[in-house]
């Protein structure tokens, strides 16, 4: 085996890491613009899928009775059954049937959609033997079509340009012609000239991220965001509103069971609109003279984990943690092996059901669709002209840029400067050697301006020493932290995250305990398999530290009795801490 | 959102989640990637091979654990881009002397299952600056004299301190020398 393939599949702890001129937002873009379709390899589902099941709420509006025609409802929509999806598990669970999400069964839009699709999947499967790109020397990011026919559309060769006009003439059609990415509610509504049309979405801790997703040069878009129940309890929302004459490649997936509902209902701007409730997803349908529009909701009357379909629990997963295991027990009996999976798998399974999310009723699903306003947006897409967005998406792609922007050279020196003066203000620390452990190797780094998961405040300082390796194998880690209650870090918070952190701890199920290191208050939990860690504030020096073992054969004990040891002594930086 | 709740929604498929990992990660995966192309490949190269790795999260989101994200994405970022250089300008390239490395054990693949951990094990306890330089060499295939140059040391300076990092592994690597803690 040569060297360099050595390393395949493996990722060591504290790569050398330089800086680099990769930029993020431009991956970002990429990123989007493939999860939408728009590079490479032939896709199974449309652009923007996610679960959920349409309605046909068209009926009501076009004043035809469609049920009757159908076996069921959702025929109208149909596209694919059963769907193929990345996810093939959740294709056998559920028998996914996919559904197109702008237009149906008769209207141009759908029946655009489909032909494109039928076409899309021949030529790949004819372009499968031989790979288009490599046969004419390109790179496969390569394509001699303009932009918006190969990124909004996957058309990449003339030919299948040529086909996509053939088929958007044939039913009177226009393609988008750009699109661009956006972060805020407001940012939407000023693209399309409105009022604000969401009246619950959820902001992120920095208030700032409230609604996101894509608009296009016609006004249709993509909205994601969260919505609050109530308590506490948080649903996602993926919505789509696509303008009518315009072709567009998106769809959804239903979901086929007894226990689902379907129901017209009344808003209270004014719409009437149709409502679909399924065990694990829901839809808000209606459409204007000059838009479909779709509400998915990422729940349903009854979210479930079912852990017969879960690869963090088949038997190849069992069998790679049991070998994990028996490299830190290697005594035990194949008794104690199943009974200590048994208790990973229950532990697994009680996390999974803890991080559904929650499931909403008909009252509530009703209330999610009082949040929309769908009546600023049926005036909006009023079957006259499209909005004109065009002018906006350059506008959004630099405000995308700044939001994503990597710091200035100037930036970049303060914050070294300011890492430097808080290195010379702290006491080094010396963690006395772990008997196994005196080969092993050390590092540090500091993090600054960091907002950590269990701190609501902007981290301060912190300093990590690593040990890594040795007959023990796995990681110990010992790290100490400063925290400020305000930006002139002249107020210091520290004491109150030990709390913070202790409670962080606790939601996670984990079983913490009290501790007292060198008569300073902390806890020490451990998960029961790989992980333990203790943390104590220490009153005299303002620091929190955090003792950390990862596979390293400690549990609570251990690393209660490792912190015990860590003797805290002035020691002068041997070299600089370089910065990560 | 915190990873946890990301991960989890990345599992529902989640686009936004995606994103989340995108924002959060292409520092570090770029750093990878820049560190494998950087200087043979364009930075353009360099995004859409940092693409293709959260593209691969995406494909792949029931694969990592929690807590393992971060090494899931560096594994593969490392793997896109070798493979990428490779296609493209037939490099990393070992020199003659790199072959002798031909490890070996009574099973005939020693660098299989719980050996690879072995292996990374053995790489941490080089200690400074050899574990850094075995890693630009052998992780990033970075050459003699680019190492040189990043560490301020001289091309043969560095190749003896990989030689000596190979020696040194292939007796850590050998079954029996390990099982006996003689790192």
């Amino acid at each position: 085996m040569e060297i360099f393939d050595m390393f395949d599949g493996l990722c060591p702890e504290d790569l050398p890491l330089d800086d680099s001129p990769i930029d993020t937002s431009r991956v970002l873009g990429l990123v989007r613009a493939e999860v939408k379709g728009a590079r490479g390899k032939p896709r199974r589902l449309g652009r923007a899928v996610r679960t959920g099941l349409i309605a046909a709420a068209v009926a009501a509006f076009m004043g035809v009775t469609a049920y009757a025609a159908y076996e069921f409802f959702i025929d109208k929509y149909v596209i694919e059954q059963p769907a193929t999806l990345e996810t093939e598990e959740e294709a056998a669970e559920r028998s996914w049937t996919r559904v197109s999400l702008t237009g149906y069964q008769g209207t141009p839009e759908y029946e655009a959609y489909t032909e494109w699709e039928a076409y899309e999947s021949d030529w790949w499967e004819k372009a499968r033997e031989n790979d288009p790109w490599q046969a004419l020397g390109v790179d496969d990011s390569w394509h001699e079509t303009p932009d918006n026919y190969a990124y909004l559309y996957n058309a990449y060769f003339q030919e299948q340009a040529d086909a996509l006009d053939a088929i958007v003439e044939k039913y009177g059609l226009t393609l988008h012609q750009a699109e661009a990415p956006y972060y805020q509610s407001k940012d939407l509504y000023e693209a399309l000239g409105t009022e604000p049309f969401f009246s619950e979405p959820v902001a992120d801790v920095n208030g700032d991220w409230d609604v996101s997703g894509y608009i296009y040069d016609d006004g249709s878009f993509k909205a994601e965001f969260d919505e609050n129940l109530s308590g506490d309890r948080t649903v996602s929302i993926q919505m789509f509103v696509n303008a009518k004459g315009s072709f567009a490649t998106i769809s959804g997936v239903t979901e086929l069971t007894e226990d689902c509902e379907a129901w017209q209902y009344t808003t209270k701007s004014g719409r009437s609109v149709d409502l679909y409730l399924a065990p694990n997803s829901a839809e808000i349908m209606t459409e204007s003279e000059g838009a479909y529009m779709d509400v998915g909701v990422l729940s349903g009357s009854a979210p479930s984990f079912d852990p017969s379909t879960s690869p963090q629990l088949n038997e190849e997963e069992k069998r790679y943690w049991i070998e994990n295991l028996l490299k830190r027990e290697p005594d035990l009996t194949e008794a104690e092996q199943e009974a200590a999976w048994q208790a990973h798998y229950d532990e697994t399974v009680a996390r999974e059901q803890s991080l559904l999310p929650p499931a909403i009723t008909r009252e509530e699903l009703e209330t999610i669709a009082d949040s929309v306003d769908f009546a600023v947006l049926a005036d909006r897409f009023d079957g006259t002209a499209h909005p004109d967005t065009a002018d906006m998406l350059p506008v959004l792609k630099v405000r995308e840029a700044e939001r994503f922007s990597r710091p200035s050279a100037d930036e970049i020196t303060e914050l070294e400067a300011a890492s430097e003066e808080v290195i010379a203000q702290w006491d080094i620390f010396q963690l006395t050697p772990l008997a196994g452990y005196e080969d092993a190797f050390l590092s540090g780094h500091r993090l600054d301006g960091h907002t950590l998961e269990w701190a609501d405040q902007p981290a301060g300082d912190v300093v990590t020493r690593q040990y890594m390796g040795g007959n023990g194998g796995g990681v110990i880690e010992l790290s100490w932290y400063r925290f400020y209650a305000d930006e002139g870090r002249t107020v210091s918070a520290t004491a109150e995250v030990l709390g913070s952190a202790r409670e962080f701890y606790e939601e996670q199920g984990c079983s913490v305990s009290e501790l007292e290191v060198n008569g300073c208050e902390g806890f020490v939990f451990s998960d029961g398999t790989h992980e333990a860690q203790a943390a104590w504030y220490d009153a005299e020096r303002d620091l929190l530290f955090m003792l950390g073992a990862y596979n390293a054969g400690l549990d609570a004990d251990g690393v209660a009795a490792l912190a015990a040891t860590v003797t805290v002594q002035p020691k002068p930086l041997a070299t600089p801490i370089p910065l990560p | 959102m915190d990873e946890t709740t990301a991960l989890a929604r990345l599992r529902r498929g989640d686009e936004r989640a995606l994103e989340w990992f995108v924002s959060r990660y292409t520092p570090y995966v770029g750093a990878i990637v820049w560190s494998i192309v950087g200087g043979r490949l364009t930075v353009q190269d360099g995004e859409e091979i940092a693409a293709d790795v959260f593209l691969e999260l995406w494909r792949s989101r029931e694969k990592p654990r929690e807590g393992a994200v971060r090494g899931y994405l560096g594994a593969i970022a490392r793997s896109r881009a070798i493979d990428r250089l490779r296609r493209e300008t037939g490099q990393p390239e070992l020199e003659y002397d790199e072959l002798d490395l031909a490890v070996e054990g009574p099973e005939g693949d020693l660098l299989a299952g719980e050996d690879r951990e072995a292996l990374l094990a053995a790489v941490d306890a080089l200690g400074p600056p050899d574990r850094e330089i075995f890693l630009r060499r052998y992780y990033y295939g970075q050459s003699a004299p680019e190492i040189g140059q990043r560490l301020g040391m001289k091309p043969e300076a560095v190749r003896q301190r990989l030689k000596r990092g190979r020696d040194l592994l292939r007796r850590m690597l050998t079954k029996g020398a390990f099982e006996s803690g003689n790192i």
